[in-house]
């Protein structure tokens, strides 16, 4: 019982942390005090997270010039909301600013369809998209069964919620699998070598990238990290080059 | 026809250093100047000195004027810092330069006294004949508010011009007010005297900082015509156009007094992109043509009209979108004449040529200004130009490629601004299923489960029915007994309530089928009871006549009692 009230406390404490916290950090950040802005935010992410809060930091790091810390953030912050309208804009109004632009490769149409819906939604939403197909269906099979419907437009509509609480279903375990299998970061240093193994050889250089732009990370070695790009190219970095999406 | 007169006074060798003081004449009358001199040798640095002593008997017209000068006699070089100054005696008769203390390199050295004989002349001009007046229109400004002076010379006498020394006010911004050149002499009566009036220089004076500011007074020489008394009051002399050969001239030096100015600070509430407007104003923005292309160049004016310090203060930093090639603004200002108030139009060209093609908002123009008339801050902002380029007919440069149409509509903004409230945090680590989802399967495993169930359902009621109505049966049997205990009655109720007890489903109902289904589900001693008494009915039925005396209805209540309790 005093344990289960202390716990309490505390996880309140913590809220009210976060709060004050926050309220401290944009106080920081209107009187242009960037870098104690964005620490402030960082304090509080050690406990908690939040799309705004992402948001707020990547500001912060955008003020302070930090590209790379700020594609970053907002990154994260479209993990959690993945149609805010403001983390879309400072995302893309920063991308501006990354030096590296790599043409991904014009796929199929409906492909991209299907990429840029995934894209929008997280795990949960498609979950919540499966789950209320699947009400559906169960509403429809038991008006049917009453006889609340005719018996052809009963079968109809159950087949179409089947199919969709199937799909949704199908597209939250393939976002799923994106989330947990595929492993991103963001470069921070300003100008990155890439190596084509993971150390420091002047002519094994493949290629240079620059601070902010998203990359794939496919292995992680020591103090190296194997990097995947849009495009196709890999390569290692110092692992204290990027920053992990996860 | 000066002759230089010098005296050496001090020549002093001890350290090096040496301080001489020296006029150029030490003869004269009242109203002439003389050059005053302080020449220093082999010193490093400009000599101070503290010219107190002199203003008593004598008033600074002019000066210091420094000057240093290098000779090499004899292979060693010698160094002297000259200081002059053109000094106007101040009264008649003998008059001493006093001792003055020069400060050189640290030193304090003294010069000597220096005498010089004022002569009274007897064709002094009366002060009240010609005087020179500083009007300042308000002696409590704030920093950047005008003040207007005009210097204004009163006449009653024949004179000439010779000299005007400006005054330069420190701590002011000046901007000169047109006044007639040559000065127009106009009538007007002071106390009932006719002076002859010109307005010889007007100036707006802006401060730029608070506090106690002084005005250096203006230095006018001017040659006055006294006309010599002679003793014929009329001649063929007496001729306007031989008037000069007969009059004298007088070098007469006017000054104005000094006025002082008090310069208040702003008040509390200064806006952040106050940049030093004060006075009140007008800004306009506007482009010259609205077809534009890509790689043309276009002209961005910015118009600030209004009245006040217009040349005191920048307008805020401009930021073009990043798509457009600027170039340095070219500044042209026009003054409003005739004006006592700063008045006037600032005017910027922006030459800008658009790079890329698209809808490009050029940044609006905000100003804060400080009206000294309403003790308020204000502010004013021109509109923001929409430019819409269109593509260039060949593009021949791609200095920002790689940006898509979506990238260029960003470059011109900047990032949205923060979340300001808190939010509901999510702690670490804690992010599972929504509720919602686990609502929504639950509810739709309901609702697949729901018609099964209530088929069920409706069976077991279906089924409970009859039980229900067994259950009763006996109930009712009894009390239909009681009221009515006619033979027909009874063999009514009996069959009835086997019927609805026993399940005895069948539209014939007679002893013998009775005992048929009847037969070991109930003891066979009670079966003949009931069987004898179901006979006994039919009996009484059709002969009522023999059953009168038996009382036939309690005992089919007794047995029917009996039979439930097996049921």
């Amino acid at each position: 019982m005093k344990i289960i009230y202390l716990a309490l406390l505390v996880s309140n404490l913590f809220a009210a942390n976060a709060d004050s916290l926050f309220v401290q950090g944009n106080y920081y950040f209107d009187d242009e005090k960037y870098i104690q802005a964005a620490r402030t935010y960082e304090r509080m992410l050690i406990s908690v997270e939040h799309a705004d809060l992402y948001y707020n930091l990547g500001n912060a790091y955008y003020r302070m010039g930090e590209v790379g810390h700020a594609v970053w953030a907002y990154e994260k912050g479209l993990q959690f909301e993945p149609r805010n309208r403001d983390l879309k804009h400072n995302l893309d109004f920063t991308n501006t600013r990354v030096k590296d632009r790599i043409d991904i490769p014009e796929g199929f149409v409906f492909l991209n369809w299907y990429r840029a819906f995934k894209n929008s939604q997280t795990v949960n939403d498609l979950l919540i998209w499966g789950s209320v197909f699947l009400l559906l269906v169960g509403l429809v099979y038991a008006l049917g069964q009453f006889r609340f419907l005719g018996r052809q437009s009963t079968s109809r509509l159950q087949t179409a919620f089947v199919i969709f609480t199937i799909l949704a279903h199908g597209i939250c375990l393939d976002k799923y699998w994106d989330v947990t299998g595929i492993e991103e970061g963001v470069i921070l240093s300003s100008t990155v070598n890439v190596y084509s193994v993971p150390a420091v050889r002047d002519e094994m250089i493949v290629f240079k990238i620059h601070e902010g732009l998203k990359a794939e990370i496919t292995q992680v070695q020591d103090n190296w990290i194997e990097i995947i790009l849009l495009d196709g190219k890999k390569g290692w970095i110092p692992i204290n080059t990027i920053r992990p999406l996860t | 026809m000066r002759v230089f007169f010098s005296i050496i006074l001090l020549f002093q060798l001890v350290s090096g250093q040496s301080v001489t003081a020296s006029v150029d004449v030490n003869q004269l009358a009242v109203n002439e100047t003389f050059t005053f001199k302080i020449d220093t040798k082999d010193a490093d640095n400009m000599p101070r000195i503290n010219l107190a002593p002199l203003e008593k008997n004598f008033t600074i017209i002019s000066g210091p004027a420094q000057q240093t000068s290098y000779q090499w006699i004899n292979g060693k070089a010698t160094s002297s810092k000259t200081l002059t100054w053109t000094l106007v005696p101040n009264q008649k008769g003998q008059l001493t330069i006093p001792a003055l203390t020069v400060t050189v390199d640290g030193k304090k050295l003294k010069t000597k006294p220096i005498r010089i004989n004022v002569k009274g002349s007897g064709q002094v001009v009366n002060k009240d004949e010609l005087f020179l007046l500083a009007e300042i229109d308000q002696d409590e400004v704030y920093v950047g508010e005008q003040v207007t002076v005009t210097y204004k010379l009163y006449t009653r006498v024949q004179m000439s011009l010779e000299d005007i020394k400006y005054p330069e006010s420190v701590g002011f911004w000046t901007e000169e007010l047109s006044v007639p050149r040559p000065p127009r002499f106009n009538q007007t009566t002071i106390n009932g005297v006719l002076y002859n009036v010109a307005t010889l220089y007007k100036v707006a004076l802006f401060p730029t900082k608070t506090g106690e500011l002084e005005l250096t007074p203006m230095t006018v020489r001017c040659n006055v015509q006294i006309q010599k008394k002679r003793k014929r009051q009329r001649s063929i002399f007496d001729d306007p156009f031989l008037n000069n050969f007969f009059n004298k001239t007088v070098q007469k030096v006017l000054r104005t007094e000094s006025r002082r100015i008090r310069v208040k600070p702003y008040p509390a509430g200064q806006p952040a992109n106050f940049t030093g407007a004060v006075g009140e104003f007008k800004l306009s923005a506007s482009v010259d043509t609205d077809m534009v292309k890509a790689n043309e160049a276009v002209t961005y004016y910015v118009e600030l009209q209004g009245t006040g310090n217009l040349n005191m203060f920048s307008l805020p930093k401009l930021d073009f979108p990043e798509t457009m090639e600027v170039f340095p603004p070219t500044a042209s200002f026009e003054q409003k004449q005739l004006w006592d108030q700063f008045t006037g139009n600032m005017k910027w060209e922006y030459i800008l040529i658009p790079r890329q093609a698209g809808k490009v908002f050029l940044p609006r123009i905000e100003l804060a200004y400080f009206n000294p008339k309403d003790e308020q801050f204000h502010s004013i902002s021109s509109r923001s130009v929409e430019l819409n380029i269109s593509p260039a007919k060949d593009q021949l440069t791609s200095g920002t490629s790689g940006f898509t149409k979506e990238e260029i509509a960003l470059l011109g903004q900047d990032i949205h601004y923060n979340v300001t409230s808190p939010r509901s945090w999510i702690e670490r680590g804690s992010r599972g299923i929504p509720i919602w989802v686990w609502t929504s399967y639950i509810l739709a495993a309901g609702l697949f489960l729901a018609p099964v169930t209530f088929t069920r359902y409706q069976q077991q009621r279906i089924a409970t029915t009859g039980q229900r109505m067994s259950h009763r049966a006996l109930k009712r049997a009894l009390k239909s007994l009681q009221t009515q205990s006619s033979i027909e009655n009874v063999a009514f109720t009996v069959y009835t309530y086997l019927k609805e007890r026993w399940q005895l489903k069948t539209d014939k109902m007679d002893p013998l089928f009775v005992e048929q289904e009847l037969n070991g589900i109930i003891p066979p001693e009670e079966l003949e009871e009931l069987i004898q008494l179901l006979k006994d009915c039919d009996a009484g039925r059709y002969s009522p006549e023999t059953m009168t005396d038996k009382d036939i209805a309690g005992t089919a209540g007794k047995l029917l009692k009996k039979m439930d309790s097996h049921a």
